[in-house]
């Protein structure tokens, strides 16, 4: 493996051989192993709509390199964005660039976190991104292809190389890409967004993985959220110094058919993720013995353990299509907030 | 402030090519045999003693 140099300048001729272009640049470090669109001048000029391409748009981890919008364009020709993905892809980019996200640890860690991104807005609509059947999989051209930018993105222009900067002793798939979107259409209120303004908004998270909750049983709303809450504290993910399972900042992704059911039973999304901040823990015994000495005196006195930080720390999203399946995404436990930025047409 | 960074062999590269990315291509890096995690304490004091000499050369060593 190589350490890629930024893709800078890079162009391909008109016509180029996707096979040889795909080999070539994956030899130097700069793509996933997938094929790649060839970026060529047309293409890339498409891509940059006049922007400037010089224009710095953050300085990223793990390299601590200026990643330009010259860069972040040639990563979404290479993933096969078309220009109209290039504002969401803009803003995830600022988004990774968050302190608080801690992209320094999540590049370089051991751990298996990949980067994950969702969309809120009428962006989302827009370019038909993905929030319903499947939204989490294949199949929706919007989210493969951002999803994949944004890791293009970590690995070429950040530097994120795999086996040298990029320590994943497994990696997950997530790491092709993961985009998906959130409902414009459920029952609950959309995400609460800190920023304002744009046509729509990015958050990004460190994702360790989706875990499956199913409860075909429960006729009682609550039961879904006990179900929920038992499937989200994991004695594996355990970051004893701050005494939390995971990060503490877990999303959270519930289909329509729950949030119908939940908003039906008068609950809000404050007491939806204020009753998974409280029952989603366990008692320290769950865990290992040499585990359950290094957790902090205040768990040790309280005698369990939790997940989220607080009922704010839940990123409570509502995507999906029919069914009663909803996906717990522990968050990279060494230590990363998920962060929102506004998508603008910049 | 005299500055060392420890690692494992294995992530050396990856300090090399973080640091000389920070702007700090010269900062001395420490190398220890891989790994640290799951070692009982006499075998982490070990794993110093291995490496003692080379901190103590660099501390009191000129500043580069």
């Amino acid at each position: 493996m190589t350490l890629p140099d930024r893709p800078g300048s890079l162009r391909e001729r008109d016509g180029a051989d996707v096979v040889e272009v795909s080999k070539r640049l994956h030899a130097a470090g700069m793509t996933d192993g997938l094929p790649v669109v060839p970026p060529t001048v047309e293409r890339v000029e498409a891509m940059l709509h006049a922007r400037d391409p010089k224009r710095v748009i953050e300085t990223l981890p793990p390299l601590f390199r200026e990643v330009t919008v010259e860069d972040v364009a040639i990563c979404a020709v290479l993933a096969g964005c078309g220009p109209e993905h290039m504002p969401a892809l803009l803003a995830a980019t600022r988004a990774v660039a968050a302190p608080e996200f801690n992209l320094l640890g999540v590049t370089t860690t051991t751990g298996t976190t990949a980067v994950g991104m969702v969309l809120h807005g009428p962006y989302a609509e827009a370019v038909g991104a993905g929030s319903g059947t499947n939204c989490l999989g294949p199949g929706n051209w919007s989210n493969a292809v951002l999803g994949r930018a944004l890791a293009l993105v970590l690995r070429a222009a950040a530097g994120a190389a795999p086996g040298i900067v990029d320590m994943s002793t497994m990696g997950q798939p997530a790491k092709y890409g993961f985009c998906f979107a959130e409902s414009s259409v459920a029952a609950l209120p959309p995400v609460p967004l800190p920023t304002a303004g744009g046509v729509g908004a990015v958050t990004v998270f460190a994702s360790s993985g989706t875990v499956e909750v199913v409860d075909s049983h429960s006729v009682d709303p609550l039961g879904l959220l006990e179900t929920l809450a038992s499937a989200m504290p994991t004695p594996g993910t355990l970051h004893a110094e701050r005494g939390r399972l995971g990060s503490g900042h877990p999303v959270v992704v519930i289909p329509p058919e729950w949030a119908q059911r939940l908003a039906g039973a008068g609950l809000s999304r404050m007491d939806i993720t204020s009753f998974l901040h409280r029952e989603s823990t366990i008692p320290i015994e769950r865990l290992a013995a040499a585990q359950r000495d290094a957790v902090t005196d205040d768990v040790r006195a309280c005698g369990r353990i939790g997940t989220v930080d607080s009922p704010d720390s839940i990123l409570l999203v509502v995507a999906g299509g029919i069914g009663t399946k909803a996906t717990y995404i522990p968050t990279w436990q060494g230590g990363s907030l998920p962060c929102t930025r506004t998508i603008t047409d910049d | 402030m005299p500055v060392l960074l420890f690692c494992t062999t294995p992530f050396t590269p990856m300090a090399k090519a973080i640091t000389e990315g920070k702007g700090l291509p010269d900062l001395r890096i420490i190398e220890m045999d891989h790994p640290l995690g799951g070692l009982t304490d006499p075998e982490i004091t070990e794993r110093f003693e291995q490496v003692i000499d080379t901190v103590f050369r660099h501390l009191e060593g000129p500043p580069l």
